[in-house]
């Protein structure tokens, strides 16, 4: 029994990364490594303008997000309290959302040009800098919302160490504050990163090529999913390696910081020109990331007023029920996961913790197809349909993609948790299912909570698996999103984009209450 | 208790009965076609016929996919795509069967459907240029060949070759002039784009208005919706732009189609093909034309609202199935001319 419990983290790992597995075996078992259709040249282009987003993107998310977390954590000023719930609110739109909103705002007869009352004006930002921003835009509320929290953690004592040493507020910044944030800004980067490397929408419509548009042309292209299994398998050899590197790194940059002895610093109140300056540089930032997308689906929304759709709500139903059980499925399994890896640790269960956060980086359309390959292998084997077109096969491309969206948020509550209340519950004796409920849930609330709404928002944002694997007639608001998109027809993507907005920021304001964050 | 029996007896009979009649009055169907007016013809479907329409829309490369992966478990009855590549590609895999139907063979012209009766084509649209009348004369404009000529050096936008209705166009230049003429094409073409290709066609159609370029390459059906827009700037550009209809003395302007097949494993095979036959019947078709700015494809409806108003031009009769057969070398053409 007890070696039984030593292997369950591992096994729940294979059962995540097990559609990759069935990517990996048909890889393997076509015997046909080929990617013939491609050019060196081809190949290095897509390597190159990959590398550049990443690079760009990992700029930018740094920037908006060390300095929006920075801000809403050690300052109180004007707008202080709207900002720092701002700033989570770009998470809500999917990034291809912003793509179309800003091209909307910018482009020849725009809403900018209109405003300006030029109607000559237009900015073309179908490009590889376009790319950059919009995704951006998009990612750095995952950086924001870890880095806050650590900011925010900062004890008194560094703080008074701090002004013992007279040190300039930037020097303070950048030698103290900062890498004392530096685990939760990596892991809030990863999370950015991965996303970035996964989308395909943004980039196909801005024209760049990157690695995922360059399997997409192999797949429907050149007709050959072979090839664009092969690209994918590649591209996850780079992303594991990048994981053990910034595994490694971490572990460099790990501190101790003790939270519970010490006091919290107090927040800084702003007065006079500072307030001034940090007040204008929020507002920029939120015009920008918020306002301007926002605003644009607004003055959409008032185009299509009159002819609104009001069955759009059937889809709203239908995306709130299925994200609602899908994100409880992943959220318990990722508690099951740390918590076995917690108490009955092994080899095997960090490797195949790693292997299960994996499908986070590949595009969704390629996980979903590695669920039909696994899917349609079991009902063969067992010789009637009892997985395919099933919610069953759904919700699992969801656990493989979205896994690692979820375990961050558990592995960090779990962190919090002093080892001497492991020791003090096995003294007691208690049964191991009673302690799970009435110890270590109840204490792991907060996180679990915002585990699930993270998982909550990214589900209700996704396309292409929902796309390839939903059954009959069962679409959701980000399909009809999609349909209305692809007919070029976008004032009419206004009223379920908004919707989608809503709902997902109703989670991110949860996300943000103290409801959730309880009393961290 | 004897009662309690025989109830049980009567609902376990009434629920066999209704999966037995749910079995055989259902049809499950894979689109590509993600329009509203698609819904709508469902429904009116679903009341005329009892048989009730289940669909799952994707791209036509996924759903394609899906089918093949899926082999003898798939659900699906029937396929539709919104171009004759997949279509195509879906029957060279053995995706599709043969139907053998006399309404679809008087209802929908022989260049529009496959010689071996797997698919069908239910509507029309045109791949044609849209270009600033300011800036370039209609005398100025002829075939798609022309557009390799240095007189259009920075002047000509498209998006992607891999955008499956370029595709289409480059295969039907391959049927029609051969490979060597389609790469020459393909390479004048490039030198003389005004722009890396990106965006959508209704982003090709706002920078023919703003000059980046001079003309473009679109199908009539992103026009149609720009000029229905509610967005009164779109309607402004769509105005400010002219339409042409491409080789109207050689061989007439590129048609693709959407198009419908019954996939080889189809378990209700029966009903996929009294909804093809119902897409392609006068009613349904007269729907297509209006609602959803497309051109019917039986002869016997004629092009009605937006599309009507582009007047009447010269189709390519090319029989659709060489335009499937030359997909793939069009993009092995694209990828060598260097069209992104």
């Amino acid at each position: 029994m007890q070696k039984l419990k030593y292997a369950l983290a591992p096994s729940l790992g294979l059962l995540i990364a097990l559609p990759i597995f069935a990517l990996f075996i048909y890889f393997i078992a076509q015997g046909d490594f080929s990617v013939a259709n491609f050019r060196v040249p081809e190949l290095l282009l897509y390597a190159k303008n990959t590398l550049f987003v990443l690079l760009g993107a990992a700029f930018l998310v740094l920037l908006l997000g060390i300095s929006t977390a920075f801000m809403s954590a050690r300052f109180e000023y004007f707008g202080s309290p709207f900002f720092s719930l701002a700033f989570v609110l770009p998470l809500a739109f999917p990034a291809y959302i912003i793509g179309y909103t800003y091209v909307g705002f910018f482009e020849f007869h725009g809403i900018l040009s209109t405003l300006l009352g030029v109607p000559k004006f237009k900015l073309d930002i179908l490009n590889i800098y376009g790319v950059i921003a919009i995704l951006s835009f998009a990612m750095f509320p995952y950086v924001y919302i870890l880095a806050r929290v650590s900011f925010a953690s900062i004890s008194s004592t560094v703080v008074e160490l701090v002004s013992l040493k007279q040190l300039s507020p930037l020097k303070a910044f950048w030698s103290v504050y900062l890498p004392l944030a530096y685990p939760a800004i990596f892991a809030g980067l990863v999370l950015s990163l991965m996303e970035v490397l996964s989308d395909y929408g943004t980039v196909a419509y801005f024209g760049v090529d990157t690695f995922s548009v360059g399997i997409f042309k192999s797949w429907f292209g050149y007709g050959n999913l072979k090839e664009a299994i092969n690209l994918s398998m590649m591209l996850l050899v780079a992303v594991f390696g990048l994981m053990f590197g910034e595994a490694r790194l971490r572990a460099k940059f790990r501190f101790i910081s003790s939270t519970h002895s010490a006091k919290k610093a107090a927040k800084i109140k702003l007065k006079g020109w500072r307030n001034v300056v940090i007040f204008t540089l929020s507002l920029l930032i939120t015009t920008v990331t918020l306002f301007i997308p926002l605003g644009v689906l607004l003055y959409w929304f008032y185009l299509d007023f009159h002819t609104l759709e009001w069955d759009t709500l059937g889809y709203l139903y239908r995306t709130l029920s299925l994200n609602g059980i899908s994100s409880l499925f992943i959220i318990a399994l990722a508690f099951m996961m740390v918590y076995a890896s917690r108490f009955y640790p092994s080899r095997w269960g960090v490797l195949s913790q790693k292997l299960s956060m994996l499908g986070y980086s590949i595009p969704g359309a390629i996980v979903g197809i590695g669920i039909l390959l696994l899917t349609n292998f079991i009902d063969q084997s067992v010789g009637k349909v009892v997985l395919g077109g099933s919610f069953v096969a759904l919700v699992f491309a969801y656990l493989t993609r979205y896994f690692a969206a979820s375990i961050g948020s558990v592995e960090n509550g779990f962190s919090k948790i002093d080892k001497s209340i492991d020791d003090a519950t096995k003294v007691f004796g208690t049964d191991e299912f009673e302690r799970i409920f009435r110890v270590y849930l109840p204490l792991m609330r907060p996180y679990l909570l915002s585990g699930f709404l993270i998982l909550y928002i990214d589900l209700a944002k996704e396309l292409p698996a929902t796309l390839l694997l939903r059954p009959f007639n069962y679409d959701t608001i980000a399909i009809r999103i999609y349909e209305l998109a692809s007919n070029e027809i976008l004032y009419k993507s206004a009223f379920p984009s908004l919707l989608l907005v809503g709902t997902t920021a109703i989670a991110v304001l949860l996300l943000n209450s103290k409801f959730v964050r309880g009393k961290r | 208790m004897k009662r309690g029996i025989s109830f049980l007896q009567m609902i376990v009979g009434l629920s066999l009965a209704a999966s037995m009649a749910f079995a055989s009055t259902e049809v499950n169907v894979y689109s590509h076609r993600h329009y509203d007016s698609d819904k709508a013809l469902f429904k009116a479907f679903e009341e005329k016929s009892g048989i009730k329409v289940n669909v799952i829309t994707a791209k036509a490369e996924e759903l394609v996919s899906k089918l093949k992966i899926e082999g003898a478990n798939s659900p699906a009855d029937m396929l539709i795509t919104s171009d004759i590549g997949n279509l195509y590609e879906a029957k060279e895999e053995g995706l599709l069967q043969k139907i053998d139907s006399k309404v679809l063979s008087a209802n929908i012209p022989a260049h529009l459907r496959d010689a071996d009766n797997e698919w069908f084509g239910l509507t029309k649209r045109a791949r044609i240029f849209v270009y600033n009348p300011e800036k370039l004369s209609e005398k100025e404009l002829g075939s798609y060949l022309d557009l390799s000529n240095p007189k259009f050096k920075g002047k000509i936008l498209t998006r992607s070759s891999s955008a499956a209705y370029n595709k289409s166009l480059l295969a039907s230049i391959i049927a029609n002039h051969g490979e060597a003429k389609a790469l020459e094409f393909a390479k004048g073409l490039v030198a003389n784009l005004a722009r890396e290709p990106k965006g959508n066609d209704r982003d090709q159609i706002k920078a023919v208005a703003s000059g980046e370029g001079d003309l473009a390459i679109v199908n009539t059906y992103y026009l149609g919706v720009m000029l229905n827009s509610k967005d009164p700037k779109d309607v402004e550009v769509a105005k400010s732009v002219k339409i042409f209809f491409p080789a109207q003395k050689a061989e007439g302007a590129h048609i693709n189609i959407s198009g419908a097949g019954v996939t080889k494993y189809a378990k209700n095979k029966e009903n996929a093909m009294k909804l093809i036959e119902f897409l392609s019947s006068v009613e349904a078709q007269t729907l297509f034309a209006e609602a959803n700015h497309e051109y019917p494809a039986n002869p016997a409806v004629k092009a009605s609202g937006t599309v009507a108003t582009f007047g009447a031009f010269k189709e390519d009769t090319l029989p659709l199935s060489e335009v499937g057969k030359y997909n793939k070398k069009a993009v092995e053409v694209a990828t060598k001319a260097n069209w992104r």
